[in-house]
């Protein structure tokens, strides 16, 4: 049967010297050390990202807000190494991955919720107005938004390893 | 019969393994649970150690409640794990790692609220930290990234140490 475009251009990947390493090197360092990397990541930015989104929902009130925007560094580095790993996890077994529906359920809760969390940005942080905005109903209505996002985004995470939901054969 | 073959043979043990999804569903939980622990823990740490200045230390104290509850969801996830499959624990090394610094992590953490804890009112939001505070955020983020990493590596690391 002919293969179509997508599926050379996912051989492509698979066959690359770097997708071979990931998948097929004996090392801890290959294969368990990008899923562990990509846990710490996961850890980090939706876990810095849940504090700010608690503040929100009015949760521990004795903690001004604007103090909080320091946690974007940590969460952007978090987010660097989780999109490297993800790309190399994938790429370690592009023919079967590039098929799973749930990688592409994934990956638009985490879109949302990443464009959920800039939405916050722009009106909590980088507003000029006062710090009481974020107490407006708007921020806290986000903030759910963003829990229930990322949620659903660890949820379709874990079920790509178990639920062989796909595009076709592969 | 060993401690491990018996837990098999638990009706506890055989009623979990016969649920179909349990296991799936158990392990988000405990992704969702390690990563609320994480978030709050990790904010906390973060202030102890003289980081997120304008944070009084108290105010980040008031997450807590949010990192036992995360805590909570992973020890009764974490045991319907070990009850549904202890082979795979029981003589893994990187499972012991983990319940190590999971002691270490909380043996930290007692010793921040019954020693140091009546220091925190006293301290201002813009305050550096003493050493013993840094020292002990230092340790608790140190201690629980270790827990995540040997939690996430024991499929691979140390099987078969028995």
């Amino acid at each position: 049967m002919e293969e179509t475009q997508f599926m050379k251009v996912m051989t492509w990947l698979q066959d690359s010297s770097i997708a071979i390493w990931v998948a097929e090197s004996e090392t801890i360092w290959a294969y368990p050390t990008m899923l562990t990397l990509h846990t710490f990541g996961l850890a980090i930015l939706v876990g810095s990202n849940a504090v700010i989104d608690f503040r929100l929902l009015g949760f521990s009130r004795e903690t001004p807000i604007p103090p909080l925007k320091k946690l974007f560094g940590p969460m952007w580095v978090a987010l660097a190494i989780n999109a490297t790993t993800g790309v190399l996890l994938f790429m370690s077994g592009a023919r079967v991955k590039g098929l799973v529906i749930m990688l592409y359920v994934k990956l638009t809760f985490v879109v949302l919720a990443l464009i959920v969390l800039l939405q916050i940005r722009r009106i909590v942080f980088d507003s000029e107005t006062r710090p009481e905005v974020a107490t407006l109903p708007r921020a806290s209505w986000l903030a759910a938004l963003s829990l229930c996002l990322w949620a659903a985004a660890t949820l379709s995470g874990r079920m790509m390893a178990y639920w062989d939901w796909s595009f076709g054969e592969y | 019969m060993t401690f491990t073959q018996w837990i098999e043979a638990t009706t506890l043990s055989e009623t979990l393994r016969s649920i179909r999804w349990l296991w799936q569903w158990a392990e988000t939980v405990h992704f969702i649970g390690l990563t609320l622990l994480i978030g709050f823990v990790g904010f906390l740490d973060l202030r102890l150690m003289g980081f997120m200045r304008g944070v009084p230390i108290s105010a980040a104290k008031k997450f807590m409640p949010w990192a036992i509850f995360g805590f909570a969801l992973n020890v009764v996830t974490g045991l319907s794990f070990f009850l549904t499959f202890p082979a795979r624990y029981t003589d893994n090394g990187a499972f012991f790692a983990k319940m190590l610094f999971i002691i270490v992590a909380g043996l930290n953490a007692l010793f921040f609220e019954t020693r140091l804890g009546a220091r925190v009112l006293a301290m201002g939001p813009n305050d550096d930290p003493p050493m013993s505070f840094k020292i002990v955020g230092t340790l608790s983020i140190v201690s629980w990234l270790a827990v995540l990493y040997f939690g996430r590596m024991l499929p691979y690391l140390w099987q078969g140490i028995l």
